[in-house]
């Protein structure tokens, strides 16, 4: 049986998709998408055969773009994105999530919202920023933004978002109220290093299991195997305590990959100007560096949260983008590295979708 | 019949939607003459209004020359034009 692996790529003008055979060894580039808008996370929605891409205009605001023939036509909608007249004006589409029927968009200033037809119209989950926490949510440079959701792979009324920086929420009634869960999270830019809420979480991710997850912070990465109820810290082995993303094996929960940036300060770059991908085999405890294949020197390269992402294929692939607009990937693992696409725009998310027949 | 123009980038998102068109019309307020334009283009309300009661940070509205708000009120023959403001690119 033929399989298709695509490889979607959000930059900060327009969309782009590489599409391969199984070995991954030649690409073919199209592109751009989506009007040239800035595009945050673009995500395949098995539910409606659909690609979803959002982003948004500083002109027209928030957008969700949609394409069911895999890239060749699109239409977008934003209908639904309000806070209504009270509220402040919602600038973008940072995150989209697709399960159990739904798609769910996490958006700038943070919030999340839900789709029940496809991501044609969108109405808000309320309870979230009706958490008592939500007047005191400061922005990260970023923004004050919902960059993850992880949702659970049998209960549809579990999920976790990340707001940076605002820390960790958890619902278990399908997003009627929330709890931070944030307990042994550093947030050393804080009068109080453990706040409650305040950590400023980068990427947060849920291991291919359902039992584990997994986050990069601004202050570490983390593990936490009770639903985030209290978190331990695994950055011990790694070179930087600061980065962005982070990536899950799809089929071994034990295995995640990171690309620590040297600080917050020192221009967010890679350290020591050498591209390095790390990777665990054993849920954090030890790191192995992968640099076969990326470069040695003078690489000036920072790569933001939702550009890194792994395939589902047997022999997972591993792919991130740069915010110089390079795309890397690897079709075992990590262990070798190409370039796939060389002179992109600054690229924002990378995912992929594998399909066969 | 009030003219309106509309800018390109928003022409390109709603493919419907013409650079210019006239709209008969009584004297309504410049929110009203938006949701007039909604009814006959669908999404374009959404694209000019940020919340139900402002117009987005990065659009610029002229009805008759002058800058307006949505409480402004636009004539039968007035000439309305849409613009990406310069701050938004």
């Amino acid at each position: 049986m033929a399989v298709r692996v695509l490889v979607l790529v959000g930059t900060k003008s327009g969309s782009f998709i590489l599409e391969s055979d199984a070995a991954r060894t030649s690409w073919e580039l199209r592109g751009p998408y989506c009007a040239t808008w800035p595009i945050h996370h673009m995500v395949y929605d098995r539910a409606n055969g659909a690609l979803l891409a959002g982003g948004g205009n500083a002109w027209f605001g928030p957008a969700v773009w949609r394409s069911k023939d895999l890239g060749m036509t699109w239409s977008q909608s934003g209908e639904g994105f309000s806070y209504g007249a009270e509220g402040p004006e919602i600038k973008t589409v940072w995150h989209l999530a697709a399960a159990h029927g739904a798609v769910y968009a996490g958006v700038d200033p943070a919030g999340l919202f839900r789709s029940d037809d496809g991501g044609v119209t969108w109405s808000h989950v309320a309870g979230l920023r009706a958490h008592p926490s939500s007047p005191h949510w400061v922005p990260g440079a970023g923004g004050l933004i919902l960059h993850s959701i992880a949702t659970d792979p049998t209960d549809p009324a579990r999920m976790w978002i990340a707001i940076s920086s605002a820390g960790t929420f958890a619902t278990t009634d399908g997003g009627a109220t929330w709890e931070p869960r944030n307990r042994g999270v550093r947030a050393e830019f804080m009068p109080d290093r453990y706040p409650e809420v305040g950590q400023c979480v980068h990427k947060l991710l849920q291991a291919a299991d359902g039992a584990q997850l997994y986050q990069q912070n601004h202050c570490g990465v983390y593990r936490s195997a009770d639903g985030g109820m209290q978190w331990e810290e695994i950055t011990e082995g790694l070179p930087s305590d600061f980065g962005f993303p982070l990536a899950l094996h799809p089929h071994d929960p034990n295995t995640l990959y990171t690309i620590p940036l040297n600080g917050a300060e020192q221009g967010r770059y890679v350290p020591n100007a050498t591209m390095v991908v790390w990777r665990s085999r054993d849920r954090g405890d030890s790191w192995t560096p992968l640099t076969a294949g990326l470069p040695a020197k003078d690489a000036y390269i920072g790569v933001l949260r939702e550009a890194m992402a792994v395939d589902t294929l047997d022999q997972a692939g591993i792919y991130f983008g740069t915010s110089n607009g390079q795309l890397y990937g690897s079709a075992n693992e990590g262990d070798n590295w190409q370039v796939l696409a060389a002179n992109l725009p600054a690229i924002w998310s990378v995912e992929t979708v594998v399909l066969e027949g | 019949m009030a003219r309106v123009a509309f800018p390109p980038a928003l022409t390109v998102l709603i493919p419907s939607l013409p650079r210019q068109a006239e709209v008969s019309m009584e004297a309504c307020t410049l929110h009203a003459f938006i949701d007039s334009m909604e009814a006959r283009w669908p999404g374009v309300a959404l694209r000019l209004r940020g919340s139900p009661t402002l117009i987005r940070e990065h659009i610029r509205i002229f009805v008759d020359g002058q800058q307006a708000t949505l409480d402004h009120i636009v004539q039968p023959h007035s000439v309305v034009r849409i613009l990406t403001a310069v701050s938004g690119g």
